[in-house]
């Protein structure tokens, strides 16, 4: 069952921006070339923070993709007010 | 059966979708009997794509898109919606790109595109750089292995003769389904990079949509005996006379 969590940007940037960051941090060596291609940018994992952190567009999408993920893995379905 | 592949190769992102299409679609297009043109790189511009268009059934690209616009090699524009568009006429289409399926692709099924398959949002890939060819990389390969299977199985449908609905079906099934294995694949690996493609392979596969118009279909007869049709014609004269003395 579903439960909805009303969360504003601000909550969802610092919720993915500590995701990001772990990912960051953990990455071993042989993962450090990954890159997110998005539209015409090829991101790398620093960018993606960077993004995120600043709340543009890209930043934005980010946050949505990731809190669509926690959703569908979570039951926790985040909705952003505001 | 003609078929158009676009796709050109100037920068990270058309390099691997050019490569995918090339190693997955090309040579098997021709196997399933299509006459396959093949626009890629330098030959992926707006003139041979005009050129050529005509005679068509099924167009692949592979390309940069936006809401209203798909473009060639090195960014020159090709289809814009309600300017060009109506060169889709008649054709299935299927474009690899940007956000493309949000305006042009409402707009060519306007104008009688059979089918538009396309993204209503970026389509987004994480790759590994260190591979030195696109069609080594698992981390790619876990984003558009579902779309050239999902292309195939297009192909294929089409070349079993099927009805637009069936091959739509089809497609967006394919797509979904090979998406999904890749998730669930993903999801068994405890790492926050396998999180990562979790969260983009959602994301490519919940914004790819299929647009047609069911009108366009041509309805299956509904066969009716010899022996029962001049029963349905006295039915059909005689139910007016029913509602009128009711």
């Amino acid at each position: 069952m579903q439960r909805t969590v009303y969360i504003s940007w601000s909550e969802a940037r610092d919720m993915v921006a500590e995701r990001l960051r772990q990912w960051i941090e953990s990455m071993p060596p042989a993962e450090r070339s990954l890159k997110l291609i998005w539209h015409r940018w090829l991101l790398s994992p620093y960018d993606m923070l960077v993004h995120v952190q600043r709340m543009d567009e890209i930043g934005k999408q980010i946050i949505v993709a990731e809190l669509r993920k926690i959703s569908e893995t979570t039951g926790i379905n985040y909705v952003i007010s505001g | 059966m003609n078929l158009l592949v676009f796709r050109p190769d100037y920068e990270v992102l058309t390099h691997y979708v050019s490569s995918y299409l090339d190693a997955y679609v090309v040579g098997n297009a021709s196997k399933l009997g299509f006459k396959v043109l093949d626009l890629y790189k330098d030959e992926a511009i707006a003139e041979n794509f005009f050129a050529n268009i005509e005679g068509e059934d099924i167009v692949v690209f592979g390309t940069h898109g936006l809401e209203d616009k798909l473009f060639g090699q090195n960014g020159e524009l090709v289809l814009t919606s309600c300017l060009n568009d109506q060169v889709l006429s008649g054709k299935i289409c299927f474009a690899l790109a940007c956000r493309s399926a949000s305006k042009l692709g409402y707009s060519s099924v306007d104008k009688s595109c059979l089918a538009y398959f396309g993204w209503l949002q970026d389509f987004v890939v994480i790759i590994d750089e260190s591979y030195e060819s696109p069609l080594d990389d698992p981390y790619a390969g876990s984003f558009l292995r579902p779309i050239v299977n999902g292309i195939n199985t297009m192909l294929l449908s089409f070349a079993y003769g099927k009805r637009v609905k069936e091959i739509v079906d089809d497609t967006y099934n394919t797509v979904v389904e090979m998406f999904n294995q890749q998730i669930e694949y993903w999801k068994t690996v405890e790492t926050p990079t396998a999180s990562q493609m979790v969260t983009y392979l959602y994301w490519d596969r919940d914004h790819f949509i299929p647009i047609f118009k069911e009108a366009v279909y041509v309805p299956t007869p509904i066969y009716i005996g010899t022996a029962l049709k001049g029963l349905v014609a006295v039915g059909l004269l005689t139910l007016p006379l029913l509602f009128k003395s009711t």
